[in-house]
């Protein structure tokens, strides 16, 4: 029992990171219907941002603040996501979907080996930002400071987006313009720039998750991305794409398996799993846990 | 301000849809437009707001739109109520309403505009926390009309409002566009297929033949015009 709580504990903080770039997929998805598949690379990105800010607040002199390296890493990502999005897929909002897709692909690619020859292939220590400390302990049964810290953040930076998407004038544009583009203009709504205020806020999510792994698992490199990008996409799937709640409760259920599987049969099943629940989520239920089948009405 | 639109050409890829369009809506005024299925009616309003690329002039005022995005068109008071409606499904009933006053900057007047849609359609009222996509087809409609009374419009472009309604509900819905026009002096740009209850309610109507303007004049003169009542009214 307390070592399915253990795992419990660490499924969830481990859920929370897929969460953040999850969210990403799905909002995304949701404003002009792509896959963007590069999103997991701004995880990286946010990873390195975070690594770099990191070293170089403590290399001249001052300790890192984990709250603004994260902000700095949120900027820094929230820009790249927003130049990706006018400069790779603007260009092609009246092509086929498909042509969009490969250009992710394609974005993927470039971060990743762009990141390699920018910031090296060798493996990076991220900086530590908070010394771990168990918060508690009873018998084989922990709780560290930095998962507290990695789900705390998590939580209020989806707080955050939910009080965007609805409460405020941009998150209601948002959702006209995930209804129909079309529509959404004759509302006089400017649609590129809630397009691209959807990317800034996607790729920021990322960048958050990019450092908070940097917490837990201090290892960075320009590949990193790949697959919890993919896992992310996945969890966004099993959520049901274009959901934000659905997002967040796929996250969850894969974080939580993953390290379950892990823990329970071998960690060599554990990449395995993801693939598996996309394969049966597309033959039983392809609209996702909360993905809702759109209709029409005449 | 009166919108002016001459010469405008559209087209699909090689089929040409609009061929020189001119046209004038007045200041206050009703103005339909009439023609069979496919003449390019639907195609005419939708490159008024944008929504398709245009070649010709198209000014309201001093402004020449051609040279705008369809959110700007929005913006200077050319508001669409689109064929099919477009209600946000997603949504619920104050939100489209909401949606509506999207582009306004006078905040202070949203809850008075509310209040005078709701008066004018008092089923959506009853309707406000209720998702856009489970309205029936009047209820959208109505919807719809007032989402662009929302928005204050100079001009009202209605293309198809009666489409799919039963004739009690387009009755309810005419009546509401008369005492709109009569209180807000705003012009109304009217498609209908519905000629004949279309010619009673405008001042001034225009016929459309394959993409061209093939015949024009005072409403009541085109009720009484023997090819127009030969072709679409039905009368012999």
């Amino acid at each position: 029992m307390d070592q399915f709580l253990q795992q419990l504990i660490n499924g969830i903080s481990w859920g929370a990171i897929y969460a953040l770039i999850a969210l990403g997929y799905t909002m995304v998805y949701g404003v002009i219907r792509l896959i963007n598949f590069a999103h997991g690379d701004l995880y990286m990105l946010g990873a390195m941002a975070g690594y770099y800010s990191a070293r170089f607040l403590m290399d001249s002199g001052g300790s890192a603040a984990f709250p603004l390296v994260l902000l700095f890493s949120m900027v820094v990502c929230g820009l790249i996501g927003f130049l990706i999005e006018k400069l790779a897929y603007k260009p092609l909002r009246a092509a086929p979907p498909v042509a969009a897709l490969i250009t992710a692909i394609g974005v993927s690619l470039f971060l990743e080996y762009g990141g390699q020859l920018l910031f090296g292939a060798d493996p990076k220590f991220f900086p530590t930002l908070i010394e771990s400390i168990p918060l508690f302990e009873t018998g084989r049964f922990s709780m560290t400071n930095i998962q507290a810290v990695i789900l705390i953040t998590s939580i209020i930076l989806m707080l955050i987006l939910r009080f965007i998407v609805l409460k405020t004038k941009m998150g209601l544009a948002m959702r006209a313009v995930s209804f129909s583009h079309t529509a959404a203009s004759l509302m006089g709504i400017p649609v590129n720039r809630i397009i691209s205020f959807t990317f800034i806020i996607g790729s920021s999510l990322a960048g958050a998750a990019g450092v908070l792994v940097g917490l837990s698992n201090p290892k960075v490199e320009p590949l990193m991305g790949i697959m919890p990008g993919i896992k992310a996409f996945v969890a966004a799937v099993l959520g049901g794409i274009g959901s934000i709640p659905g997002a967040l409760v796929g996250a969850m259920i894969l974080g939580i398996l993953e390290t379950m599987v892990t823990a329970y049969l071998s960690s060599t099943y554990r990449d395995a799993l993801a693939f598996i629940i996309l394969i049966l989520i597309l033959i039983f239920k392809p609209t996702g846990i909360l993905g809702k089948r759109s209709q029409e009405k005449v | 301000m009166q919108l002016e639109i001459k010469n405008l050409h559209v087209s699909y890829e090689a089929i040409a849809a609009l061929k020189g369009v001119t046209l004038t809506i007045k200041a206050s005024q009703i103005v339909t437009l009439i023609g069979a299925n496919g003449a390019g009616k639907t195609t005419l309003i939708r490159a008024i707001s944008r929504l398709l690329p245009a070649k010709g002039s198209m000014r309201f005022g001093d402004c020449e739109l051609l040279s705008l995005l369809p959110h700007q068109i929005v913006e200077k008071g050319l508001i669409q109520v689109p064929e099919g409606r477009m209600i946000f499904h997603n949504l619920n009933v104050y939100e489209n309403l909401k949606l509506g006053f999207y582009k306004r900057s006078d905040k202070q007047n949203f809850k008075n505009d509310l209040e005078e849609v709701l008066m004018l359609f008092p089923k959506l009222k009853e309707r406000l926390k209720q998702l856009g996509g489970l309205l029936s087809g009047g209820e959208q409609q109505m919807l719809a009309i007032g989402r662009a009374l929302m928005g204050a419009p100079q001009i009202l472009l209605l293309d198809e409002p009666s489409l799919g309604l039963a004739p009690n509900l387009v009755h309810q819905i005419f009546e509401a566009l008369k005492t709109i026009h009569a209180q807000k002096k705003i012009s109304i740009f009217l498609i209908e297929q519905d000629a004949k209850l279309a010619l009673k309610m405008a001042s001034y109507a225009y016929v459309m033949e394959t993409g061209e303007i093939v015949l024009e004049g005072r409403a009541s003169e085109l009720l009484q015009n023997p090819e127009v009542q030969k072709v679409y009214l039905g009368m012999n």
